[in-house]
C-alpha cells in the first residue's frame, strides 16, 4: 500500500476511528502492530515472514546482550545481529550484483564462470528495517538504551506502518520510549499531522510524479533529446527526487502524528544549503546519521589523523551509495560525494559544515547555495542513469552539444519547478517548521488553502496511475 | 455577518490555490487544454501553443502548434520545382507522443530531401502536418476538402487506419453527413447549448484547473477500481483498467464509408497510407486502385515478430500510438514513396 493511493486512505479512515476508540497502551499497540503487517502484506503477503523473522531475532538478541556482562559474549550476540542482518540485506540486494562483478572480473583473466541469475524479489523497505533493527542492536551493545522486554513494543518499534517502508530510520531512543506510553495524539499532533499529509501529498503528486514523468522519458531515451533537454532532465530529476522523497517522509510524519507517536525529520531544505558538508546534515538526515554513528564513528571518523578522516569519509559515503542500490552507478555516486566532503574538510573549518541559519541574503550566499545545487546536481547522473551506457551517452550528449528547437520551453518549466519546490523550502526555512501552515492565524485562510492543495491534489491524482516512491526500491 | 466573512475568505483563499495550480500546469508545462471550437470548423488546435503531453498520451512529445493550429511548420506555397504534401489522419499522425522532428513526416522530410540533394536534384519536398486526434472518415474527408480550398498542396497523404472507420459520436466539428445519396456539410454543432456558452466563456477554456477537472469525467468508469485497488473486483463483462479493451477490429467498410473512401481517391493527387489489417486493406486497394498506396501494416507486423513492437511505450508500459521505431520505419517507407514519385514524375 502506497501513500499516495485512495486505498491507503480508505486503510486510513478505517484504522484510525478504532484506534482512537481502543482503551489501553496493550490494545492499541497490538492493533497497531496487525494493521501494520497488513499494511506491509499487502504488497506480498510473504514479505511479512523474513521482517518477523528478523523480528524475533533482534528482540532475543536484544534482551541476551542487555542481560550479559561479559564483554566477549556481548560481543558475539552482537556480531550475530549484525552479520544474520546484513546477510539478509546482502543476499536480497546486492547478490546478483556481487555475483555478475565477480564474473565480469573473472572474464578479464579470462576464465569463464557459468553463473545463472537468480530471479530474487526485493522485500520493500528491505534496507530501512534492517538499518533500523541494526541501530537498536547496537545502541544496546553501546549501552545507551535498555532493550524492551515487551515482544508487541518491540515489533511495533520495526514495524510500525508510517515509517517501515521508507524511513526515516528510526532509532529505539526516540521510538522505543513512546510506544512505552499509552498513544494518544494531541490536537496539536493531529493538526500538524493532517498538514503534513497534505503538504506531502502535493510534494509527492503534484512536483515529484509530474517532473519525473519528464525524467523518465528522457532518461528512457536520451539518444532522442538535445543536449540542453537532457540537462533539463538532469535538473528535474533533481527537483523530483527531492519532492518525491520529502513528500513520502511529510505523509509518514504526518500519519505518525495522527497516532500520537512523532519520527525524525528526515529533510531541512538541502536545496539551501552552503556546502556539500551541510547538504548532507539536511539530505536524509536519518540516514546520513546512521552512517555516521554506526560506520564513520566506528571507522575513527575525524579523530586518526587527516589522511585517515578522507578515507573514513570515503567508506562511508562510497557503502552510502551502495545501500541505494546494488549497481556500479551508485557507488560512484558515493563516491563522487566522498572526494566532494573529503575537498569541503580540506579547505573549510569543520565548524562551517554545522548547519546554521542564513542571517542576511548576500550574493556569496546565494552563489554558495547555487554551488551546492549544482555539485549535488551533477552528482544525481550518477544516481538517475541505470547503467553506464546511458551515463556515457549522458556525457557524449554534452560534449558534442547540439540545440534544441525547444529551448526556451524546457528552461521555463526547469525554472517552474525549481522555483515552487524553492518557494516551498524558504517557507519551512523562514519558519522553522515544515507545519508552516498552521502558522497562519486565520482558521478560514488556512482551511481554504489546505482544502484547495487537497482537493486539487486528488483530483491529479485520480488521473494519474498510481506512483510508487523512488525510495521504496532502496 | 461573522460567518459571511469566514466563508469569503475561505473562498477567497481556495481561488489563490486555484490561481496557483493555473499557473503551475500551465507554466510547468504539465496540462494545457489544446482544443478550441472554431466558429467555422468546430474543434480544432490553437493556435501558437507549446504544450507537452504528457498526461495525454503514452509518450513526451510537445506539442508546438502553428499560427493556423496545426502541428509542425506553417503551409507555404512551394517553388515550382518543389513539392507540398499535405499529411491528414487521426491521432497517428498528429503524434503528440514524440517531438515533432521525431515525427515520421519530419523524418521522411529529412531523409528525402538527403537523398535527393545527394543525386543532385534541385527539388525538395515539404511535408505538412494537420493531423488530428479522433478523425473518423467523414470529418477526414471535409478537413480535405476544407485545407483543398485553403491551401493548394501538390499532394495529399492520408493516413487510414482501423480507427478512421470507428464511430465517434459527441463531437462538435464540421463534417460530411450523406443524405438521400449526396454528399453535405454538416454544421449542426453551431448550435448547440455547448458551443454557444463556450463563446460566452471562452477564456476559461483555456484554464488548466478546469481542463484538469474537466478530464476527472474520462476517468469516472474506473471509479471502483482507482478507490479500492486490488480489493476491486471486476464484474462480468466488465475488463480491469489495467487491461485495455479490445478494440472492435473493422474488417469491412459500410456503404457510408465506401463512398468517402470513393471520393477521396477521385483526388490524383491523393496517396493513402495504409495501416489496417489485411482483410479491410484488401476492399480500400479495390476502391483506391493498386498504387497509390502505402501499406505499413506488414513491416510494422514484421518488426513486432522480431520483437521489436513500433507502438509499445516502455515508460507508461502500453501499447498505443507509433513509438520512436514506429515513426523511423514508417519513415523509410514514405521516403521510398516520395522518391518514387520525384523521380519517375508519378505514384
Amino acid at each position: 500500500m502506497i501513500f499516495n493511493s485512495f486505498i491507503f486512505f480508505i486503510f486510513l479512515g478505517v484504522v484510525l476511528p478504532i484506534f482512537y476508540l481502543l482503551p489501553s497502551k496493550t490494545s492499541k499497540n497490538s492493533f497497531l502492530l496487525i494493521v501494520s503487517y497488513i499494511f506491509y502484506g499487502y504488497w506480498d503477503w510473504r514479505f511479512c515472514l523474513l521482517l518477523t523473522f528478523t523480528t524475533i531475532l533482534d528482540y532475543l538478541i536484544g534482551k541476551k546482550l542487555y542481560e550479559t556482562t561479559d564483554l566477549k559474549k556481548r560481543k558475539v550476540f552482537m556480531t550475530i545481529s549484525v552479520v544474520v542482518n546484513l546477510s539478509i540485506l546482502g543476499f536480497f540486494k546486492y547478490f546478483n550484483f556481487f555475483a555478475e562483478s565477480f564474473q565480469d572480473v573473472c572474464a578479464l583473466f579470462g576464465t569463464s564462470l557459468d553463473y545463472t541469475h537468480l530471479n530474487i524479489i526485493l522485500p520493500v523497505g528491505l534496507s530501512f528495517y534492517i538499518f533500523h533493527n541494526i541501530s537498536y542492536i547496537m545502541d544496546i551493545y553501546r549501552n545507551k538504551i535498555e532493550p524492551t522486554t515487551n515482544l508487541i513494543d518491540f515489533g511495533l518499534f520495526v514495524v510500525f506502518f508510517p515509517q517501515l517502508v521508507a524511513g526515516p530510520i528510526g532509532r529505539a531512543a526516540v521510538l522505543l520510549p513512546q510506544l512505552k506510553q499509552k498513544l494518544t495524539p494531541t490536537k496539536e499532533q493531529i493538526k500538524g499531522g493532517v498538514v503534513l499529509i497534505i503538504g506531502g501529498l502535493f510534494r509527492k503528486v503534484m512536483i515529484g510524479d509530474t517532473a519525473g514523468r519528464f525524467v523518465d522519458h528522457i532518461f528512457g531515451h536520451l539518444e532522442a533529446y538535445k543536449s540542453f533537454e537532457i540537462i533539463c532532465g538532469l535538473m528535474l530529476f533533481t527537483v523530483q527526487i527531492y519532492a518525491d522523497f520529502s513528500g513520502y517522509t511529510h505523509v509518514a510524519r504526518g500519519t505518525a502524528k495522527l497516532f500520537g507517536v512523532e519520527l525524525m525529520k528526515n529533510f531541512e531544505q538541502p536545496y539551501l544549503a552552503r556546502n556539500i558538508g551541510e547538504f548532507w546534515n539536511r539530505w536524509h538526515i536519518s540516514l546520513s546519521t546512521w552512517l555516521r554513528d554506526y560506520l564513520y564513528i566506528p571507522l575513527g571518523g575525524n579523530k586518526k589523523g587527516k589522511g585517515r578522516t578522507y578515507f573514513n569519509l570515503m567508506i562511508t559515503m562510497i557503502l552510502g551509495g551502495l545501500w541505494h542500490g546494488a549497481s556500479w552507478n551508485f557507488v560512484v555516486y558515493g563516491a563522487l560525494h566522498g572526494v566532494y566532503l573529503s575537498i569541503h574538510r580540506m579547505f573549510f573549518n569543520h565548524d562551517k559544515v554545522k548547519p546554521k541559519k542564513i542571517e542576511r541574503v548576500t550574493f556569496p550566499v546565494i552563489l554558495s547555495i547555487f554551488f551546492t545545487f549544482m555539485l549535488v546536481t551533477f552528482s544525481r547522473i550518477f544516481f538517475r542513469s541505470t547503467s553506464w551506457h546511458t551515463t556515457q551517452v549522458f556525457f557524449s550528449k554534452i560534449i558534442h552539444w547540439e540545440s534544441s528547437e525547444y529551448n526556451i520551453w524546457f528552461f521555463c518549466t526547469t525554472l517552474t519547478y525549481l522555483v515552487v519546490i524553492y518557494a516551498l523550502d524558504i517557507l519551512e526555512y523562514s519558519t522553522g517548521r515544515h507545519t508552516y501552515m498552521l502558522d497562519i492565524k486565520s482558521k478560514p485562510l488556512r482551511y481554504g488553502i489546505l482544502s484547495g492543495v487537497f482537493l486539487l491534489t486528488l483530483f491529479f491524482m485520480f488521473q494519474t496511475k498510481t506512483t510508487p516512491f523512488l525510495y521504496f526500491k532502496f | 455577518m461573522k460567518t459571511i466573512k469566514s466563508i469569503s475568505i475561505f473562498l477567497f483563499s481556495f481561488a489563490l490555490v486555484v490561481v496557483f495550480f493555473e499557473c503551475f500546469l500551465s507554466l510547468g508545462g504539465i496540462l494545457q487544454p489544446i482544443v478550441r471550437i472554431d466558429a467555422t470548423n468546430g474543434e480544432r488546435y490553437r493556435p501558437n501553443l507549446t504544450c507537452s503531453s504528457l498526461f495525454v498520451s503514452e509518450g513526451f512529445g510537445l506539442a508546438k502548434t502553428n499560427t493556423a493550429g496545426w502541428f509542425g511548420h506553417d503551409f507555404k506555397d512551394l517553388g515550382s520545382d518543389d513539392i507540398s504534401v499535405a499529411v491528414i489522419g487521426n491521432s497517428f499522425v498528429a503524434s503528440r507522443q514524440v517531438f515533432y522532428r521525431n515525427n515520421f513526416l519530419a523524418l521522411s522530410e529529412k531523409k528525402t530531401n538527403n537523398i535527393l540533394a545527394h543525386k543532385g536534384i534541385q527539388k525538395t519536398v515539404s511535408f505538412f502536418n494537420f493531423g488530428k486526434e479522433d478523425l473518423p472518415i467523414n470529418e477526414l474527408v471535409y478537413l480535405k476538402d476544407d485545407l483543398n480550398k485553403l491551401n493548394h498542396p501538390d499532394y495529399f497523404l492520408i493516413l487510414l487506419n482501423e480507427g478512421t472507420f470507428s464511430v465517434v459520436t459527441h463531437r462538435y466539428v464540421a463534417k460530411y453527413i450523406i443524405e438521400n445519396d449526396s454528399i453535405k456539410v454538416d454544421s449542426s454543432f453551431k448550435n448547440t447549448a455547448f458551443v454557444k456558452n463556450y463563446n460566452k466563456f471562452e477564456v476559461f477554456t483555456k484554464s488548466s484547473v478546469l481542463f484538469l477537472m474537466h478530464r476527472v469525467k474520462s476517468h469516472l468508469p474506473r471509479i471502483w477500481e482507482i478507490f479500492f485497488d486490488k480489493f476491486y473486483v471486476a464484474s462480468k463483462g466488465q475488463t480491469s483498467g489495467e487491461e485495455e479493451d479490445e478494440p472492435t477490429v473493422t474488417t469491412s467498410l459500410d456503404p457510408e464509408n465506401k463512398r468517402f473512401i470513393s471520393e477521396l481517391s477521385k483526388d490524383k493527387h491523393v496517396i493513402f497510407l495504409l495501416n489496417v489489417n489485411p482483410a479491410l486493406c484488401k476492399e480500400l486497394v479495390s476502391i483506391i486502385g493498386p498504387s497509390n498506396y502505402i501499406n505499413i501494416q506488414p513491416i510494422l507486423l514484421a518488426m513486432k515478430k522480431r520483437g521489436i513492437d513500433p507502438n509499445y511505450w516502455e515508460i507508461p508500459d502500453k501499447v498505443g500510438h507509433f513509438n520512436l521505431v514506429g515513426h523511423q520505419i514508417i519513415s523509410d517507407e514514405v521516403t521510398k514513396k516520395m522518391l518514387n514519385i520525384v523521380l519517375q514524375g508519378g505514384h
